[in-house]
């Protein structure tokens, strides 16, 4: 949401439109159409800027003899009348796009702490760290009065999966939670009524305790913001060698894995549930898993709904890269003529560490409504390169 | 230095206008490529609304199964086809078959969705007219809301019988002015009929394009809306006056056409029996036009010996294709007994293309075959059906094909769309209403509230056609089938004769987006479904699985979830049940 969006100039109209596929034959001629017209997008002449207040503590410390650099801020950013095109409601006619509305305010606070220390550990042996803390609280405080929520995002299944809602952060998940699987019928007769509830396949919590399992039964599984990104940066250097190396970690966000509905579920593109996770699915002889039973069906307790079987833990740690170099000494390049010789190598994306089943745990999205969902982006590719550079 | 100067007037004529001259108007800079107010006022313009507000009867860009046509929920629904293809294929529709519909389904909110698109384009039409331009004449105003009026009826038409309780929104209501706040909770027959009502007072006989709805249409439909809420007396009044008077848009006097068949060519579009259609049209630069609701309902992979070859969708039911027998004077069986061991037709399910296969010997309605596509039947012009080659999975959707809305090898790419994927686009208009449907809901009437003599007539009009039609040949020109069809002599009773039009309706007009509706608005869905779920999951035990209706229930779908979560739970009451 935000001034960052394009808002274009013409929000502030109603406008039609047309071409070849709003007309229609009206003459019967089966080969030829008249024009026509509808409301393609719906004005808002009420809009106005977005506006901030920035508030910031911080404190820049440099000690003994710079060796110690320590930088801490403290800072929220309170925004309000965050312009958004809430969806529209059918009723209005759903081919109009909507204005982009002052909807929503939202609050971000965080504490952002960068400390460096460098010196040397002995001889000629030298270091750098640089660490790098951020914690980030986000929050939603209000939405426009004619809507308590807005949805957006996820595909294929049938809601979208992120509610956007005053209290909870910028897009949070939302769906049923899976308390586990049925395991008899008998399990099944006991639960709250649930609609396609057999052996094996998603329990759903009955959140308000009435005994049966419905859309008031949903629930906020989690939002993709990390409470914590952080980075250690450290270079080493030996005479002629320097090694330098950054290791970045996201910590305590969640990911909605879209991509388990096409790998998880036979039904969802017949033949195309390839994941190893399935080879685990749940039989009256296996009980202990989590992945559900595979079968044909698909209905409200299988593969439809947004619940938190897509919803995991996205931490992870990541080695970004990693060069070790060798610059020769001058005395030896004189003997050659040359000014300069370099030999390095280097990696990239070395490591992962992670829990996150997808292909890579870095998930983006639209960063305004929605994000975090993974509906199979391409992974980072670790990579290896080898340098060789020289003057003359 | 002449240069100089001239740039210098400029600039200070600039700074004058900048200083001195500059109002508000002067940002006012007209949106381009965008249509203006006074375009869309104009007599063009608001044609061109109008024109909006029927390109969406098939809900394009929606789902194959929110438009007009209803195969999904009138006839998946109804028990005259499966979902077709395999159990994977657009999943999302095979809780239609099984009346498993949950109020998230993305298809549910696609009909509503779809339906409300129409109703805004209607209402963007009304409120511009409005303010309409000076070269609008009166008679111009009259005839476009009276257009505008009857698709709107229409379109609640639709919402009325899918979903029964919906938000009633007319051209006052907009966005920004509460539209979001009108709840579901009063019933909107009323409102259908006063759009009719207004639709036949204001509506001309005869139209400048056959396209559009007249006078006509908008009788026969508001006696269908009578019809629907069991107001016989009205219904039968206006029916009667259809059949005596009703021409369509270009001046034909209503009648039945010489081949049932050709109801269902784009070469034979607009015949004296459409009374209201969806207008196709092929390659008109999107195909949007050309049926894209049904462009999944084709054999499968049938190569180019056959149309389209995808995607095996809506397979008629083996207990469709049973009701086709008859008896020795060539009736239907009345009595169920289609169904029996003895009488249910012979197919290929589970025999393969290349093994022997001898069709059914025994006495079928001639229509069967312009209704069914099956193993051993010459399949229009392309070539005899083969089974199992161009069904995709027989286990899933049963031995046959559909036939109706399938364009002839003859119009491959003149009246087909070859701009895109498939062939399956086509120019094959869909009778919304046409002239068998108004003479059996006539007859319906007859049999309540008038004369089961007259009824009888308006049945053997339909059969009488049947029976004249031309039927299916073989290359050597000989019937494909043993073709018997009879005229009733009489009806016994009340009861008879209702049992009799009913089953009409279901052998004239199946695959045509009816039968669920009707069997609701008869009251027997329940009794009937239950029946036809018994037998058929028999025969395909995965496609059914769990299949069950529900009385009080499955009538209606439910409200989507996601209009709920939009509009909030006390605009939008969920239906009974879900």
């Amino acid at each position: 949401m935000g001034n960052s969006n394009y808002l274009s100039a013409t929000n502030q109209f109603n406008l039609y439109g047309g071409g070849a596929g709003q007309g229609y034959d009206i003459t019967g001629s089966n080969g030829s159409i008249a024009s026509g017209f509808y409301r393609s997008q719906i004005g808002n002449a009420a809009a106005k800027w977005e506006s901030s207040i920035t508030s910031n503590i911080g404190i820049d410390g440099s000690f003994f003899n710079n060796k110690l650099e320590v930088v801490v801020d403290l800072w929220q950013k309170d925004t309000k009348d965050l312009l958004y095109p809430l969806t529209l409601p059918g009723v209005v006619g759903v081919r109009s796009s909507a204005p982009y509305k002052n909807v929503a305010s939202m609050s971000n606070k965080g504490i952002d702490i960068l400390v460096t220390n460098r010196g040397t550990l002995s001889g000629d042996l030298t270091y750098e760290v640089t660490g790098i803390a951020s914690f980030l609280s986000n929050k939603i405080t209000a939405i426009d009065p004619s809507v308590p929520y807005f949805t957006a995002g996820g595909t294929r299944l049938s809601t979208n999966v992120v509610r956007n809602q005053p209290g909870y952060a910028l897009s949070s998940f939302y769906g049923y939670k899976v308390i586990g699987l049925f395991n008899s019928k008998e399990e099944v007769a006991a639960a709250p009524t649930q609609d396609g509830a057999a052996p094996g396949r998603f329990r759903y919590a009955d959140t308000n305790g009435d005994g049966k399992i419905n859309d008031d039964d949903r629930q906020f599984l989690g939002n993709p913001i990390p409470k914590f990104t952080g980075s250690i940066t450290l270079t080493l250097k030996y005479k002629g060698f320097d090694l330098n190396t950054n290791l970045y970690a996201s910590l305590g966000n969640k990911i909605f894995n879209n991509q388990r509905w096409f790998t998880d579920f036979y039904p969802s593109f017949t033949g195309a549930a390839v994941s190893g996770r399935v080879k685990d699915s749940w039989l009256p002889t296996h009980t202990n898993t989590t992945v559900p039973i595979f079968e044909s069906a698909s209905n409200f307790s299988t593969n439809t709904q947004a619940n938190s079987y897509y919803v995991e833990n996205g931490s992870y740690a990541r080695m970004q890269y990693l060069n070790l170099g060798y610059t020769f000494p001058a005395v030896v390049l004189n003997k050659v003529n040359l000014s300069r010789l370099r030999l390095s190598v280097s990696a990239t994306n070395l490591f992962t560490i992670t829990k996150y089943s997808g292909l890579d745990p870095g998930v983006g999205g639209s960063a305004d409504q929605n994000f975090g969902i993974d509906v199979g982006n391409y992974p980072v590719q670790r990579g290896y390169n080898v340098g060789l550079s020289f003057g003359f | 230095m002449k240069t100089f100067i001239t740039k210098g007037t400029v600039a200070t004529a600039m700074l004058v206008m900048v200083t001195f001259a500059c109002q508000d108007k002067f940002l006012d800079v007209p949106a381009t490529g965008q249509l203006s107010g006074t375009q869309l006022t104009s007599k063009a313009g608001l044609d061109g609304l109008l024109i909006g507000a029927y390109a969406q009867l098939n809900a394009r860009g929606f789902s194959q199964s929110a438009s007009s046509f209803n195969w999904v929920r009138g006839s998946i629904s109804g028990g005259e086809a499966n979902k077709g293809s395999n159990s994977g294929d657009f999943n999302a529709l095979t809780p239609y078959q099984t009346y498993q519909i949950l109020a998230t389904s993305g298809e549910v909110n696609a009909k509503w969705s779809a339906m409300y698109e129409g109703i805004a384009r209607c209402n963007s039409t009304l409120r511009l007219l409005a303010s309409a331009g000076s070269d609008v004449t009166a008679a111009d105003k009259a005839r476009i809301s009276g257009e505008a009026r009857f698709l709107r009826a229409h379109y609640y038409f639709e919402l009325k019988r899918n979903f029964n309780m919906v938000p009633y929104v007319d051209e006052t209501k907009d966005y920004g002015t509460g539209i979001e706040a009108v709840p579901n909770n009063a019933d909107i027959w009323p409102n259908i009929e006063a759009d009719f009502k207004y639709a036949v007072t204001n509506l001309p006989e005869s139209q400048g394009a056959v396209g559009r709805a007249n006078k006509w249409a908008a009788n026969a439909y508001l006696a269908k809306t009578y019809l629907y809420q069991k107001k016989y007396a009205e219904a039968k009044a206006l029916f009667d006056q259809v059949i005596a008077s009703g021409v369509t848009s270009d001046g034909k006097k209503y009648a039945l056409v010489a081949n049932f068949q050709d109801n269902f060519n784009a070469a034979k579009d607009n015949s004296s029996e459409s009374v209201f259609a969806i207008q196709a049209a092929a390659n008109t630069g999107s195909s949007d036009n050309a049926n894209p609701d049904l462009v999944l309902n084709f054999p499968y992979n049938t190569g180019s010996n056959g149309p389209a070859g995808c995607c095996g969708f809506f397979a008629p039911s083996f207990e469709l294709a049973n009701s086709f027998r008859v008896d020795a004077n060539g009736l239907p069986l009345l009595d169920g007994s289609y169904n029996s061991a003895a009488n249910q037709l012979k197919t290929d399910q589970g025999i393969a293309s290349s093994a022997a296969f001898t069709p059914d010997a025994g006495p079928v309605d001639p229509r069967l075959d312009w209704s069914v596509g099956r193993r051993g039947i010459p399949y229009l012009d392309w070539q005899v059906h083969p089974g199992l080659d161009w069904i995709r999975d027989q286990t899933f959707a049963g031995p046959y094909s559909p036939i109706k809305f399938v364009f002839y090898k003859s119009q491959d790419k003149s009246l087909t769309d070859g701009s895109s994927w498939t062939d399956g686009y086509s120019a094959i208009n869909y009778n919304i209403i046409r002239y068998a449907d108004v003479l059996l809901m006539a007859a319906e009437c007859e049999v309540e509230v008038g004369s089961l003599a007259t009824a009888l007539s308006y049945v053997n009009q339909i059969r009488s056609r049947a029976k004249g039609t031309t039927y299916v040949k073989t290359a050597a020109g000989a019937n494909a089938a043993n073709y018997q069809i009879g005229l009733y002599t009489a009806f016994a009773d009340k009861a008879a004769a209702r049992t009799a039009v009913q089953f009409e309706r279901k052998l004239e007009l199946s695959g045509e987006g009816h039968r669920f509706y009707d069997l609701v608005r008869w009251g027997t869905a329940s009794t009937v479904l239950n029946a036809f779920i018994a037998y058929e999951s028999k025969l395909l035990p995965v496609g059914y699985t769990g299949a069950k209706f529900t009385a009080g229930k499955d009538e209606y779908q439910p409200i989507p979830q996601q209009q709920i979560d939009s509009q909030g739970k006390t605009v939008l009451t969920q239906n009974p049940g879900y």
